[in-house]
């Protein structure tokens, strides 16, 4: 089970959130087991040539997330998740990007019938 | 566990004043010491360390008065100002074996595999080295007393961006057990970019910023924009740089509105460097 | 402070150095002026020593070992005393030699135990002149060394013209039979608590001022 993290730098992504959405991805996907034990913070860092609070804060949104939670003194490990809560999380997931979106487009005067036809039309493509 | 703290830091020249410098760093992160030349970065740690006195101030390390403890605080300390560039022409042995009996901590097998690690020869003379080679040398006698906090002035100047890198990806090396932090200063930003946990940034003395690096770049964005959207966004900028077609600028984030329709890019911390020095300047010209 | 001296004696000074002293050896001329020869340690040595340890950045090295910055300027006076020591122990030698082989009386001051703690007391007075002006920039070294020598050469000069001139100072300073060089003891003794005294004063000034410097 390796684990594969891929950085852009050239991405307008924070590299945390990078990070976090590889991750979180892997874990929905089932790529990466239930009690996986996810490397040191220091160690990614290192690997990766990023700063260890920039790996720190990816890994604390996984853990508020609740994709994997932290063993004082052992290490961030996968959370158990069934197939259901799996699917709940992805939906949940997907659901909160969705609002923000959602509240975006708003702002900028776009009706809710616009938006479908726009969300079918990408969909297609 | 908070490892070194800076407190109101003051020292006045005749013209020059490094001005209220306080910033502090945990144990096992990396703080890039930024600002321009002459920005007053050397000076703050000369102070630090007591090689130029003080007219105020505090230094903490490992929560007690840095000053009252020279003696021992400096015992778990690793300094460089540039690399090993004194005794040109004594043999590496020599300088070695001068090194380590000042130190209570030194580890021989340690010193043997820096040495053999970053390919130093002791036969030779510090003259023989190349600028990476002296700043590793120079690595090698601190890492050897297992120093716990690396105060390194300008470590990556003059080197070429190989050995910039292979000396970056050392420094995480060394952190990675998390008891070790590194203070560096550098105006090569780039640097950081990658590796540092947290920057405290000085323009001209004062202090501008000391926070996460991801934090201060998040709160400045670059804006561009044309000539005719200028007027509506100048006040809120930190400075900005007019072209034929129009004006690219400096914004600190919280000023940013939904409104406004200029382009919006993240900075980089060369570009906050940049934009900072130029009001600087501009402050200067109108005080003239 | 073990540490700091053996750095001086390691990086700085060179044991070439202590050849100088050999200079020493000049008390041999018969009928001369005696202190020329523990001169040439001021003139010789020194000043290279400090100069080489300028452009050896000898500062900017020990400034990064675990010391304050009062023990980089004792360990500098004091390994200088200790080879001005050495220098006086050499001229001693010889002038011995010079007193056993001619048992001639000198027109200046003989080589005697009275020279000796005159050249004790010159050894006092151009270090305590001459480390506080240097450390007062820790960079400027002409200045200093003309300041000093001066001193010291009007110092031997004074010596000397005294013994020739002046019948009371020649009665406590020159000689060289048994009971004036036991009478010359005294001397000795004030002489080698001048250089300890003076170098001790030496040290305190520079310490003072090298701690304003700003490096």
């Amino acid at each position: 089970m390796p684990l594969d993290l891929i950085i852009s730098s050239a991405s307008d992504k924070p590299i945390y959130q990078q990070l976090f959405e590889q991750l979180s991805s892997q874990i929905i996907l089932g790529q990466l087991r239930e009690g996986y034990c996810l490397p040191p913070i220091r160690t990614v860092a290192k690997e990766l040539q990023i700063s260890v609070i920039t790996v720190k804060k990816a890994w604390e949104e996984l853990e508020r997330a609740g994709l994997i939670h932290s063993m004082v003194g052992r290490g961030c490990f996968v959370a158990p998740m069934n197939r259901v809560e799996r699917l709940d999380k992805r939906n949940e997931m997907a659901l909160q990007k969705l609002k923000k979106d959602v509240e975006y487009y708003r702002s900028l005067g776009i009706g809710e019938e616009e938006i479908i036809d726009l969300i079918r039309t990408f969909y297609r493509e | 566990m908070e490892l070194l703290k800076i407190d109101h830091l003051k020292k006045r020249y005749s013209s020059f004043e490094l001005n209220d410098i306080s910033f502090s760093l945990e144990s096992g992160y990396i703080m890039g010491f930024i600002g321009p030349n002459g920005a007053g970065k050397t000076t703050t740690l000369k102070c630090m360390l007591g090689l130029t006195p003080k007219d105020g101030g505090s230094v903490q390390l490992f929560g007690q008065d840095f000053f009252q403890n020279e003696l021992a605080f400096k015992q778990h300390i690793g300094v460089s100002f540039g690399g090993v560039d004194f005794y040109a022409k004594t043999r590496i042995r020599t300088i070695t074996d001068v090194v380590r009996r000042f130190y209570d901590n030194w580890d021989d097998s340690a010193y043997r595999s820096y040495m053999a690690r970053f390919h130093l020869d002791e036969a030779k003379r510090p003259s023989e080295l190349s600028g990476g080679m002296k700043i590793k040398y120079a690595l090698a006698l601190a890492m050897s007393h297992h120093a716990k906090l690396l105060i390194l002035d300008e470590p990556t100047s003059g080197l070429d961006p190989v050995a910039r890198d292979d000396l970056l990806t050392l420094f995480q090396e060394l952190i990675e057990t998390g008891d070790v932090s590194i203070l560096f200063s550098t105006h090569i930003t780039s640097d950081l970019e990658k590796c540092a946990d947290f920057i405290t940034y000085i323009e001209n003395g004062r202090m501008i910023a000391s926070c996460e690096k991801d934090e201060l770049i998040a709160s400045y964005r670059i804006v561009k924009g044309t000539a005719a959207q200028r007027p509506d966004i100048e006040a809120r900028l930190v400075s900005a740089k007019t072209h034929a077609y129009g004006f690219t600028g400096l914004i600190r984030t919280k000023d940013l509105t939904d409104r406004d329709a200029v382009t919006v890019e993240a900075p980089s911390l060369e570009d906050i460097m940049i934009y900072h020095a130029r009001e600087e300047h501009q402050h200067e010209k109108s005080a003239e | 402070m073990k540490n700091l001296l053996n750095k001086e004696f390691r990086l700085v000074i060179s044991p070439l150095y202590f050849l100088v002293t050999l200079f020493g050896a000049l008390v041999l001329i018969p009928q001369w002026v005696f202190f020329i020869a523990p001169m040439y340690l001021l003139f010789v040595a020194l000043p290279n020593i400090i100069q080489f340890s300028k452009t050896q950045k000898d500062m900017e090295f020990t400034m990064l070992l675990p010391v304050r910055k009062s023990d980089a300027v004792r360990a500098r006076i004091l390994a200088f005393a200790l080879l001005q020591t050495a220098q006086v122990l050499v001229v001693a030698i010889f002038a011995a030699l010079n007193i056993t082989l001619y048992h001639t009386p000198n027109f200046f001051i003989d080589p005697n135990v009275a020279y000796i703690g005159c050249v004790f007391a010159m050894f006092g007075l151009f270090n305590v002149v001459f480390f506080p002006m240097v450390y007062k920039t820790a960079y400027r070294l002409a200045a200093p060394l003309i300041v000093a020598l001066t001193l010291a050469f009007l110092f031997a000069t004074g010596i000397e013209l005294l013994v020739v001139t002046v019948p009371a100072a020649t009665r406590v300073l020159d000689g060289i039979s048994r009971d004036a060089l036991i009478g010359q003891i005294p001397v000795l003794l004030c002489g080698i608590a001048a250089f300890v005294l003076l170098t001790w004063a030496s040290m305190r000034a520079s310490i003072k001022r090298f701690e304003q410097v700003n490096l």
